[in-house]
Parts: structure tokens; C-alpha cells; sequence
């Protein structure tokens, strides 16, 4: 080495070191002190500046962030570059810090929980804890939103090669699609978590929205028929105009090491129930709030053992949900695939489900060669009781006609004080009435319920599996002679019966645990299910029976269900078929299984104002089960270009088991996008009932169409404008062929001769979307519509309403994220709308033989509020 | 911009009389008055842990400290307007209920004034002494409410009904504060709470209520009565009431970190000095009523935002047994969010949720929303507007028993769908807006 290199050298590492010792002498803004800020050659407020935009605002990414300090300029920026330097830097947990990259996911998430009732915790889990996808089974990548089994067997089967290290990696799996793989991606990692995490969550809701319309007129309705005063009504005696709002706390803490541990808690009261929910009140029964007002749960996840155990209120779901799925909700065209697809296994449940929670313990074990999993509950469930006995009384020894989830949910002693009260009245009318004996009682049947699953899978993307469950009752079923029962249920059989000439199969074949055959204490569902890849095309399914008096080794001989669906996926195309048929007599409480409609959807239990006990309709009117029906549906998605999507289309033919209707369903939807910033959007809905009977008095044929408008006006701002034209062509009803004029209809006949009768109506609708930034938003509707017997529904950005007749609302919602763990959502509504042509008595005073036909104004308005925290 | 809202505010602050604006449901206590400025209502009338008020001050006395400037003043205004639905149930012929028919509709507009000063000065390095007076009410008794009675018959042929007789009630005034409260702040880093304020308020509570109920019968109705008109009378009720007295306010704000200051507060029971006379009643009848103790717990709380944010969340219980045996002691929410959006322009939002003493079912619920400007140097401007709905069943203002007299209305039918001796659906609307100046020297 020459002199000259040698010096070379020497004068580098000389610069190398000034260099050093200057940057060690410059102050990191990210982590300096105020005094350490101060000491810079600015002012004190300068400093202050800095600080607090620091503290309140963000860490700084470079040297040119202090510009955006607003008392930094360019020149002060310029002078502080030499004694400062920018180093990455965040206080932030990992976990926030993933909290951070998808917080907007979260948010769909809460804003999907109606539909997706009580699973979206579990996926908020999941999107905080990736799972490895490495190690994943196929279940738990099957259970993630959206993605469809030909998907997670493509990556299973890459997996069998070698390792994922990355999205790219996964993203080139043979037959994986590209909507598959960025769904996954959301919800996956590529390499075990390491971190032991300890997450706490509380979450509070609260809503004053008013009851549904269907709720309130059941609510409403006179027990006592000759009486005007809202007093003989559960409205009037519980003052429900000032009912108490809906009130939510969950509390979830999970702890994630080489185990898991999860403990979740709830308390909440619903709309228009009186229980305090205050543990803390002095005079309050404790074990009352446990019971009603509560849900708990504890779940360890052996991880390494595969194997989670759960100790409280837990959700079960299996295959296609035929034989459980221990839901509150009904789901309509629940598929399950895509946005319907159902979550298999057990996990925590702190749903807003209660009639159909289940408490007790349930244990479940996976692996890659078979699942097994058993649970117990001991549950007390509401049910609608009789005077089985005969005893002229409602007493703990009467046999139970059916299960009911009532809104709200009046305790006993509401019940009986309520029924009593009424009962002074009824035999002293003009048309005396007997007393009432069928009335809902809470808690009234204790319920056992043991069962399990087992699944086997001989071969990548292949399952089978078998699922059964007994209920045990203290308390009878007992709907075996319908006839008399009609005694019970309705105010006026013989005029049912005779001159409306119904029948009520749906309810005569409900299942009894005292029949002439047999008696038991029991209920007993089993079935199997299968679930099979070949390439892009997935067929699952599942067979169920309800034992009733057939050999329970012998398929067939028991009433009986099955779904068998077909689905075949491309990257641009999709296409669904689905085969149910649902035996009547197949009465399982705990199925949720694709139907079209709730049971009891037709029945007499949809005529509040047939029925003695008007509160037994909620039967109906909060149904979570599927009715039995047969059917093919068909459904399918292709996105023919980029400028051209069929976004959805399906069509269904049904036909509903209780009185053989045949019906007819299309509906779907083109999305046109000639530029990305703009969206034009037309769906098309059509509907045919009993067309296939001429000579039938309810043919009716539905056509709705709608025109979307939707213009991304910057990245920020969303502008959505909607019409909707809709058609209703069917049978008369005299209340909206009558004149509107008063008049006696007996002696002036005005009823109008018409032979069908056709309603139109229309919907306009406009809303905006602004976001401030990544954490705050707000979002507005207003819309007016003009059904003419027609209704419509919308769907707001956290709930679905219903708007009959004629009307406008307007409502806004703003989202905020307040920091990285806190969130609050806050929705005003205000709604003024008429309701349906009704026959009135002339104002303030009757006058016999004389009836209005008029429209009556409403107004209502609401305030929802949520927060959410993360610590 | 700017100027306008100025010159608005100015205005509004001009033709302001000492009016100010309640519901008939309270016209016994008075509505209580929860938001002393423009920033406060906008924040859902949060204030325990705000020091950017000097009327926070009648919230929580140990605030003031963290006023910044040596002095300055305040300026508040409110505009209310207040919306009332009176209704009873319609029902259908199967008699079932189908809606509740508006027979009254009140809409009136009312303004109040409050004003504060404030002094701040620092004893030591790290002590700070600070003292403020302020004039505002806290009770207030104004309400109005028309009602045309009619009578409904032969009016199905496009004929108007027949007004029976005026009935009006009406109430003014207010129970008003004046404060004068001081505090001392301590900074010192190295304790558990890095500051820490103590503060005591003294109030001298004086007021003025008069409440007037007439019933006026039309000469239409006095004709029903069969030659004897003079079987029917007119009410004229007139009643005067003032009140005096004191009552003391002790405060704490404590700065537990950089992101979380706590504060509470606890008012004491006001034994208010009562005069009442009514109609021509020489002499006041004389006695004494509690005004309910506050207890008040609030947090502010400042994460890192985009946007410089704080979160405000106040709760207070007050005990209005004290006040009555029938009434409840209530439990209120309050929280408001506050961002600074750009070049220092807040946008706030707030939420109030307020149970009612007669009946703790019966609650207020708001939201509210503001801003604020920088209108001239050391003088800014703070805007707020508050949406607040009430829902209550309450007896007719009406007395029932006029409804007896088979003269004015035909009584034959036993089932009138509409039994007017039943509680009537109240609907209580409330939009406040508020417009606040302040000047910091």
C-alpha cells in the first residue's frame, strides 16, 4: 500500500468520524425530551410546538415533517436540519400497530355483525392474530370469510411442496383464484406467532331505535276487543311509548401464548325490557341480571394439543346447519358460500342470541385427519304454554305448544299480572271471552342438550361427517290434537276454520313428546354431512332426520331434510346450485338451513288479531327457523370485463310445504363501470307466487327494478344515487280497493268490483360518504318513497329498515377513531312516514256504520351509539 | 367569512333579553341548565376537565387555573327553539291502535345571556392562583304553551270546529348564579399527578319565577250552555315566586399523564329561600326547597390522532330526592369529541344522555356539534348547536273535568276511542344554538 492510499484512507475514517460525532451530537426529534427541544436554537413555543405534535399528532418520518408543525417554517426548518436528525420510531404494540393496517376490515366486521350474527368476533381474532398458514388445517382456513374450499384446498395442496414465506408465494398456488388469495391473505401469516399477546376489548352499544313495525302492532294489540283504552294492550300497561333503549357492555380478554386463553363476558338489556342491569344496585337480585341479562364464557385453546375447551355460552354450527346451528336469527337464502357462508365448529358466543344460546361445556379437537367435538348445555328456554291440563289456569304442569323469542321479553310476573288483569274483563264483555290460557312464560322449559360431530376427511379437500344431538325436557311438547288447541290459540275457531276455510299444517306438524304412540322427555336430531373438491368444483351437503317413531338406524323412515349444493368457481365466473328439501314434519329448533322464508310464514300465528293471546305470534313474527319447503335455487356471479360485472344473479323455485304454494324468485344485478370513479348499477327483481294454480284466490307477481348511480367524486367522497320503481300485481284487499269516503258498506256496497289489483310504487334515495382521513368518517341518506301498498327496504350502514306506504327519512352516521385502540359510531335517523290505508272511526267520535279509510302520519327518530375499545 | 359570523353573533348578542328557554315538564324545578358556553354544548355540555372556559368554572371551580392568558372575558348567548307535540291514540275498527293525533303544537323561541371573567396569576414558579365571577342561570322557568280546545261535531262536511276556549300557560324566569370562585395549581413533575388544581366557587343563587294559566271560554261555548253561560268560568291563575340563596362548589382537575387529565367536582345542596304569592295575594307565603347536591366525575382524554384530538367524558349524579321524596336521584352522561382540523379549526361533536328526576325512564337525549374562529387577535369565537328529544306521557293541561260537560261535547258514547283522562304522548324537541366570544389579554 502506497503512501498516497494510506492517506486516502486515513482522511475517510477522519470524515467517517466527524461525521459520527455530529450525528451523535443531533437530537433525535422522535425521542427527545422537551428540555432536549427546548435547548435547539428556537423559541420556547416553537419547541412546545414541536412537543405536542409529537405527543398529539404523529412521530415525524423525516426532517421535512416539521413544516407541517404549524409554527415551524421553511427557514426554521432550514437552520434546525444541522442539530437534528429523523429516526423511524413508534411507541405502538405490534398489535396496534396491526390494529392500524386493518382497522377498516375491523369495521366491516361490526358493521356486519347483524348478518353475521356472533361470529365477527372470532374473526376480529383472527385478522389481530393471523393464523399461520403454514401449519392452518382446512377447516380453519374454510372458516375464514368468503373463501370457498377449492381455494383452500389449491393452497393445501401447494403447501404439501414447501412452505409458504410470503403473500407471493401463496399467490401462485395452482387453482387458487385472486379474490381467494386476497381474502386469505388478510387473515393468514407466514410464519408462527412468537409474541405473547395480552388483548382486552369493551365494547358498549346503545339504541333507542323503536321497535319494528310488525313488533309494535303485536305489542299494540287489545287483549280485551270491546276496549279502545291502550291499557288492555302489553303497550299501554308497560308504557312501552317510553320504552327503555337497548344497552349492550361486552367485555372480551384474550391471552395468546403457546396456549390461548379467552374469558368473555356481557352484560345487556334490550329494547323495552325493565331489568336493571346494574350489578351494583343494592336492591337488585344479582342472580336475576346472571340469568337474564348476562353471557360468560371461558375457552382454552390447547393449541399444541389442537384441542379447545369452552365453559359457558357457546355457538355450534355443522355442515349446512340442518341438523345445528344454535342461532336466534334467521338468515334468508343462507347458502354457505360467500357472504352466507356458516362458521363450523364451537367458539364463544356473545351474540345477542339467547332463546337458542347454549350454556354449559363443549370440547373440540382437530387435526388434518378428522374433527371431533362434544358439547352440554343446561339451558332454561321461553316457550308459549297451554292449559294442557285443563285446569281452567296456566300452571307449571302444562304442556308447552311451542318455543318463542319475544321482543321485549316480559318476565313471569309482567305475564301473569298482565294476563290476570285482562282476564276480569273478558267474560264481562258484550261478546264475553273465555279466559286466556296459551301465553308465553320465560325460562318455563329446562333444556339438556348433549351432542357432537365427527368428521373424517380420507382425502385433501374431502370431508364426511356425522352429527347428532338429544334435548332433554322437563315439560311436555304437546301440539298431538290441533283441533282442540285451536281452542286455545284463536279468539273465533268456527270462523277461521269455516269461513276462511285455513289450515295451519305448519303447526299441527310440530313435534310432540306425548302422542298416542309414545311418550317421552326427549328430542332427538342426527345426520351427516359431505364436502368434496374436484378442482374449482365444491359439492357439500347434509342429510338430517328427526326420530320420531322410525328405527334411528334406518334412514327414511323419520321425517326427514337435506341440502345438497354444487359450486363451481373461476377467477371471473361463479355458479351456485343448491337442492333443499325439508320434510314438514322435520321440526328441529336448532336448524338454520337455506329457505326463502321463516316457518310459520302464512299461518294463522301471523294474525296477531285472530289470537286470544296476541304475544303468541311472536312465534312467527321472530322465527329463526327455515321453513320446510323444496326447492332449487340457482345463483351465479361473472365479471365479464372490467367495465362489466354480473354482480349477482339467482333464481328460485319453491314450493312451500304447509299448502303446496309454488313460487317463482329472480333477481339480478349489472354493474357497468366505464370509468373506475363512476358505477352505474341495475337489478332487476322478480317474483311469482302460486302461479301455477289459475283458479287460486292469492296469485301474486312482484316486480322491483333499480337503477344505482355511484361516483367516487375524489378518493375521499362517495356520491350514491338510487331509484327504484316497484309493481305488486294481486288479489284485492278491500281496504285498499275502498273508497275513501264514509259510508255503511253493507247497504252501499263501495267496495270497488275490481279483479286484481296492481300497486306501484317508487323510491329515490341519495347518499354521501366523506372521509376525513384513515380514521374519521361520515356518512348521509335521505330518501323519499311513495309505495302505494308497496314497501321497500333499505339498508343503512349498520341495520336494515323497512318502509311501507309513503314517506321520507334522512339520517346521518359518523365513524370516529378516536386513537388507534378506541373507536366510536354515532347514527341519528329521523323518519316521517304514513302508514297504510286503514279504516279509521270518524275522529274522536264513532259513528255506527260508518268507517274512514285515511292515512296517518308517523315520526320517528333515533339515536345509536357505539364505542369500542382496545387496550 | 369570518366577519359575518362576527357581525351575526354581535347581533344576536344585542337583542338578547334575560328569557331563556325550558320545557313545560319542568316547570316545577326549573330546567336545569347544563351547557354554559358555545364550546361546552358543542361537547355534548361536558366541562369538568375543559379549561378552556371561564363558565366551566360553575362545572368545576379548579378549571379556571388552566385558562390561559393573565385575563380575559366571555360573552355567551343561546337561541333555543323549542318544539311540542301533544297527542293522544287513534285507533282503528278492530281497535287496534294505528297512531297518536297531534292536538296541540306549541313552538316557541327563547334566548339567555351568561357572562365570566377570569385572573390568573402566578404565585411561584409552578404555583399559580386564579380567580374568576361569573353571572349565569342555572334553573330556568320559561315555558309557553297555546292550546285552541275544540269541540269536534257536525265537522265531517269541510266545516271548521268550533273553538270551545283558549287555554294558555305560561311561565318566566330563572334562578340565576352569581360566582365567584378561585383555585390554585401546583405543577411538579415528579408527583403522581404531574398538575393538580384545587378549587372552591361560592354562588349566590337569586331568582324570579312567574307562572300565568288562563282558560278562556269562547262566547260559542258560554251560548252551549243551555241559558246559563255564567255556568261556565274563565281561569285566571297567577302565581309569583321568588327564591334566594347560596351554595358552594368544590373542584379537582389532575393531570395524570400527558394524555389523561381527571376531574370531579361536588356542588353542594342549595337551601333556597322560597317567597310565593298567588293571584291577589297580599302577603308571600314563605318556605324553604333544596336544590339538589351535584357529585360530578369527568376525564379528558388526548391520544395521538391524525387530527389533535380530545375526548371528553363527564358523569354526574345529583341527588333530587333531596329536592323531593317522589323524585329519583339520576345518573347523567356526557361526552364530547373535539379535532383540530386545520390551521387550528376545531370540529366538535357531543352526546348528552340525561335521565329525568320525576321518572328516571323519561330522558333527554342529545347530540351536538360546533366550531370555533379565530375572529381578531385575542378574540375568538366559539359556535355551537345542540338537537335534544324528549318523549313523556303526561296528564292534559286541559283539565279533564271540562270534558264531562255533556253541553260542550256529546258524552253518549261510553268507548270514545280517545279517553281523554288517560296520559297524553308528549314529544319535546329542543335546538339550541350558541355563539360564545371570548377575549384573552
Amino acid at each position: 500500500m502506497n503512501m498516497k492510499k494510506i492517506i486516502i484512507l486515513l482522511l475517510s475514517l477522519l470524515l467517517c468520524a466527524s461525521f459520527l460525532t455530529a450525528n451523535e451530537k443531533k437530537i433525535d426529534l422522535n425521542n427527545a425530551t422537551l428540555e432536549q427541544i427546548k435547548a435547539l436554537p428556537i423559541t420556547n413555543q416553537q419547541a412546545m410546538a414541536i412537543y405536542d405534535y409529537r405527543t398529539y399528532l404523529g412521530f415525524f418520518e423525516s426532517i421535512y415533517d416539521l413544516t407541517k408543525v404549524r409554527e415551524i417554517n421553511q427557514k426554521t426548518m432550514n437552520k434546525l436540519k444541522d442539530y437534528v436528525i429523523i429516526r423511524p420510531y413508534t411507541d405502538y404494540s405490534e398489535t396496534a400497530q396491526r390494529r392500524d393496517q386493518i382497522h377498516y376490515l375491523l369495521r366491516q366486521l361490526s358493521s356486519n355483525e347483524g348478518s353475521q350474527e356472533g361470529v365477527a368476533d372470532l374473526w376480529k381474532n383472527l385478522l389481530i392474530t393471523p393464523i399461520n398458514v403454514n401449519t392452518a388445517t382446512f377447516r380453519e382456513l374454510h372458516n375464514i370469510p368468503t373463501v370457498c374450499a377449492s381455494d383452500v384446498k389449491a393452497v393445501l395442496k401447494q403447501r404439501r411442496l414447501e412452505d409458504f414465506s410470503d403473500y407471493r408465494n401463496l399467490r401462485n398456488s395452482p387453482g387458487l383464484t385472486h379474490y381467494g388469495a386476497t381474502r386469505l391473505n388478510h387473515y393468514i401469516s407466514y410464519q408462527p406467532s412468537t409474541t405473547k399477546k395480552l388483548l382486552f376489548n369493551y365494547n358498549f352499544e346503545f339504541a333507542n331505535s323503536p321497535f319494528r313495525e310488525e313488533t309494535e302492532e303485536v305489542l299494540r294489540e287489545s287483549f280485551v276487543p270491546d276496549s279502545v283504552s291502550s291499557k288492555f294492550s302489553m303497550w299501554g300497561r308497560y308504557n312501552l311509548d317510553n320504552a327503555n333503549p337497548n344497552i349492550s357492555h361486552k367485555f372480551r380478554a384474550r391471552y395468546e401464548s403457546k396456549f390461548n386463553f379467552e374469558l368473555d363476558a356481557k352484560l345487556f338489556r334490550k329494547l323495552g325490557e325493565t331489568n336493571s342491569i346494574n350489578p351494583f344496585a343494592p336492591d337488585d337480585d344479582l342472580s336475576d341480571l346472571l340469568d337474564n341479562n348476562s353471557k360468560y364464557s371461558f375457552t382454552a385453546d390447547l393449541t399444541p394439543y389442537d384441542t379447545k375447551i369452552i365453559l359457558g355460552n357457546y355457538r355450534v354450527t355443522y355442515g349446512q346447519g340442518l341438523v345445528m346451528q344454535n342461532s336466534d336469527y334467521f338468515n334468508r337464502r343462507g347458502t354457505g358460500y360467500g357472504f352466507n357462508k356458516r362458521v363450523i365448529g364451537i367458539f364463544p358466543d356473545m351474540s345477542s342470541t339467547e332463546e337458542f344460546a347454549f350454556n354449559g361445556v363443549a370440547v373440540e379437537h382437530t387435526n388434518h385427519l378428522f374433527d371431533a367435538s362434544f358439547f352440554y348445555s343446561k339451558d332454561k328456554k321461553d316457550a308459549v304454554i297451554w292449559d294442557s291440563n285443563g285446569n281452567d289456569s296456566l300452571d307449571t304442569n302444562d304442556d308447552i305448544f311451542y318455543y318463542i323469542l319475544s321482543t321485549p321479553r316480559f318476565s313471569n310476573k309482567e305475564l301473569e299480572n298482565s294476563e290476570e288483569y285482562f282476564n276480569q274483563y273478558r267474560p264481562y264483555l258484550e261478546e264475553p271471552l273465555p279466559r286466556i290460557l296459551m301465553a308465553p312464560r320465560q325460562d318455563y322449559l329446562e333444556e339438556k342438550t348433549m351432542g357432537g360431530h365427527i368428521d373424517v376427511s380420507p382425502l385433501l379437500g374431502t370431508n364426511i361427517g356425522i352429527t347428532a344431538y338429544e334435548a332433554r325436557y322437563n315439560k311436555h311438547f304437546n301440539v298431538a290434537n290441533y283441533d282442540s288447541l285451536a281452542d286455545y290459540l284463536l279468539t273465533d275457531p268456527d270462523y277461521y276454520n269455516d269461513k276462511l276455510g285455513m289450515t295451519d299444517t305448519d303447526i299441527s306438524s310440530l313435534y310432540s313428546t306425548k302422542t298416542d304412540s309414545y311418550t317421552r322427555d326427549y328430542r332427538r336430531v342426527y345426520g351427516f354431512d359431505w364436502l368434496t373438491t374436484f378442482k374449482n368444483l365444491t359439492l357439500k351437503g347434509e342429510y338430517a332426520e328427526l326420530e320420531v317413531d322410525g328405527n334411528p338406524l334406518k334412514l327414511g323412515d323419520d321425517p326427514k331434510a337435506i341440502v345438497a349444493t354444487g359450486y363451481l368457481n373461476f377467477e371471473n365466473l361463479n355458479f351456485l346450485m343448491l337442492y333443499r328439501n325439508y320434510d314438514l314434519k322435520f321440526d328441529n329448533p336448532y336448524s338454520r338451513a337455506f329457505s326463502e322464508h321463516e316457518r310459520f310464514y302464512g299461518s294463522i300465528l301471523e294474525k296477531q288479531y285472530y289470537l286470544k293471546n296476541p304475544l303468541v305470534s311472536q312465534i312467527y313474527y321472530n322465527s329463526p327457523w327455515s321453513q320446510p319447503e323444496e326447492g332449487i335455487y340457482i345463483e351465479s356471479r361473472y365479471r365479464f370485463n372490467r367495465h362489466l360485472t354480473l354482480t349477482r344473479a339467482y333464481l328460485d323455485i319453491w314450493q312451500r310445504k304447509s299448502d303446496d304454494r309454488l313460487s317463482v324468485r329472480f333477481q339480478g344485478e349489472l354493474d357497468y363501470r366505464p370509468i373506475y370513479q363512476i358505477s352505474l348499477r341495475l337489478k332487476q327483481k322478480l317474483q311469482t307466487n302460486r302461479a301455477q294454480d289459475d283458479f287460486s284466490r292469492s296469485v301474486s307477481k312482484t316486480s322491483e327494478t333499480t337503477f344505482k348511480f355511484r361516483n367516487y367524486l375524489t378518493n375521499r367522497d362517495r356520491l350514491q344515487l338510487e331509484y327504484r320503481h316497484m309493481q305488486v300485481w294481486m288479489a284485492p284487499y278491500t281496504n285498499l280497493t275502498d273508497p275513501a269516503e264514509p259510508g255503511d258498506p253493507n247497504q252501499n256496497a263501495p267496495i270497488l268490483p275490481t279483479g286484481n289489483v296492481l300497486n306501484h310504487g317508487n323510491y329515490i334515495a341519495a347518499s354521501y360518504i366523506h372521509n376525513f382521513n384513515e380514521y374519521s368518517r361520515i356518512e348521509g341518506s335521505i330518501l323519499f318513497w311513495n309505495g302505494h301498498g308497496t314497501s321497500h327496504w333499505d339498508w343503512e350502514d349498520m341495520e336494515i329498515d323497512f318502509m311501507g306506504s309513503e314517506g321520507m327519512k334522512y339520517w346521518f352516521s359518523i365513524y370516529d377513531r378516536i386513537s388507534s385502540n378506541l373507536s366510536i359510531f354515532f347514527k341519528y335517523k329521523i323518519k316521517h312516514f304514513k302508514d297504510n290505508s286503514l279504516y279509521l272511526r270518524q275522529y274522536n267520535e264513532p259513528i255506527e256504520g260508518n268507517d274512514y279509510v285515511a292515512q296517518t302520519k308517523h315520526k320517528v327518530s333515533s339515536v345509536r351509539l357505539e364505542v369500542n375499545w382496545n387496550f | 367569512m369570518k366577519k359575518t359570523l362576527f357581525i351575526i353573533t354581535v347581533i344576536l348578542l344585542i337583542s338578547s333579553s334575560v328569557l331563556t328557554a325550558a320545557f313545560v315538564y319542568n316547570r316545577q324545578t326549573g330546567y336545569e341548565i347544563n351547557a354554559f358556553s358555545a364550546r361546552s354544548m358543542a361537547l355534548g355540555s361536558t366541562g369538568l376537565t375543559s379549561a378552556h372556559s371561564v363558565m366551566n368554572a360553575l362545572k368545576n371551580p379548579a378549571i379556571i387555573s388552566g385558562l390561559s392568558g393573565k385575563y380575559g372575558i366571555q360573552i355567551n348567548n343561546t337561541l333555543t327553539k323549542n318544539d311540542e307535540d301533544r297527542s293522544f291514540p287513534i285507533y282503528d275498527s278492530f281497535n287496534s291502535w294505528i297512531d297518536d293525533a297531534v292536538y296541540a303544537s306549541n313552538s316557541h323561541f327563547f334566548n339567555n345571556v351568561s357572562t365570566g371573567a377570569y385572573w390568573n396569576h402566578e404565585l411561584t414558579e409552578g404555583v399559580k392562583f386564579s380567580t374568576t365571577f361569573n353571572f349565569a342561570p342555572v334553573y330556568d322557568f320559561n315555558f309557553k304553551y297555546e292550546e285552541n280546545v275544540r269541540n269536534n261535531q257536525d265537522t265531517d262536511n269541510d266545516n271548521e270546529p268550533e273553538k270551545i276556549a283558549m287555554n294558555r300557560y305560561k311561565g318566566d324566569g330563572t334562578i340565576d348564579s352569581y360566582t365567584g370562585s378561585f383555585a390554585l395549581s401546583l405543577q411538579n413533575d415528579n408527583n403522581i399527578f404531574s398538575a393538580l388544581s384545587l378549587g372552591i366557587g361560592i354562588s349566590y343563587l337569586d331568582g324570579n319565577n312567574t307562572i300565568d294559566s288562563t282558560i278562556i271560554f269562547t262566547d260559542w261555548a258560554k251560548e252551549r250552555m243551555e241559558g246559563d253561560p255564567d255556568s261556565l268560568h274563565d281561569v285566571i291563575y297567577h302565581q309569583e315566586r321568588k327564591y334566594s340563596g347560596t351554595q358552594l362548589n368544590f373542584g379537582l382537575l389532575a393531570t395524570i399523564s400527558k394524555r389523561l387529565k381527571i376531574g370531579a367536582s361536588y356542588l353542594t345542596q342549595a337551601e333556597l329561600h322560597k317567597k310565593t304569592k298567588t293571584n291577589n295575594d297580599t302577603t308571600w307565603a314563605r318556605e324553604n326547597v333544596r336544590y339538589p347536591a351535584k357529585y360530578g366525575l369527568g376525564m379528558v382524554y388526548m391520544p395521538r390522532n391524525m387530527w389533535r384530538t380530545k375526548l371528553y367524558i363527564d358523569m354526574k349524579y345529583t341527588t333530587w330526592s333531596n329536592y323531593s321524596a317522589h323524585y329519583d336521584d339520576i345518573i347523567e352522561y356526557f361526552a364530547g369529541i373535539e379535532h383540530d382540523i386545520f390551521n387550528s379549526v376545531p370540529l366538535r361533536l357531543g352526546f348528552r344522555y340525561q335521565p329525568t328526576a320525576k321518572n328516571d325512564e323519561i330522558t333527554l337525549t342529545s347530540f351536538s356539534a360546533g366550531t370555533a374562529f379565530s375572529v381578531y387577535k385575542n378574540i375568538s369565537l366559539d359556535l355551537g348547536m345542540e338537537i335534544g328529544t324528549m318523549n313523556y306521557k303526561h296528564k292534559d293541561l286541559f283539565p279533564d273535568s271540562n270534558y264531562a260537560n255533556a253541553s260542550l261535547w256529546n258524552t253518549q258514547y261510553d268507548d270514545l276511542p280517545v279517553d281523554r283522562t288517560n296520559p297524553d304522548n308528549v314529544d319535546d324537541n329542543l335546538i339550541s344554538t350558541m355563539a360564545t366570544i371570548n377575549w384573552k389579554f
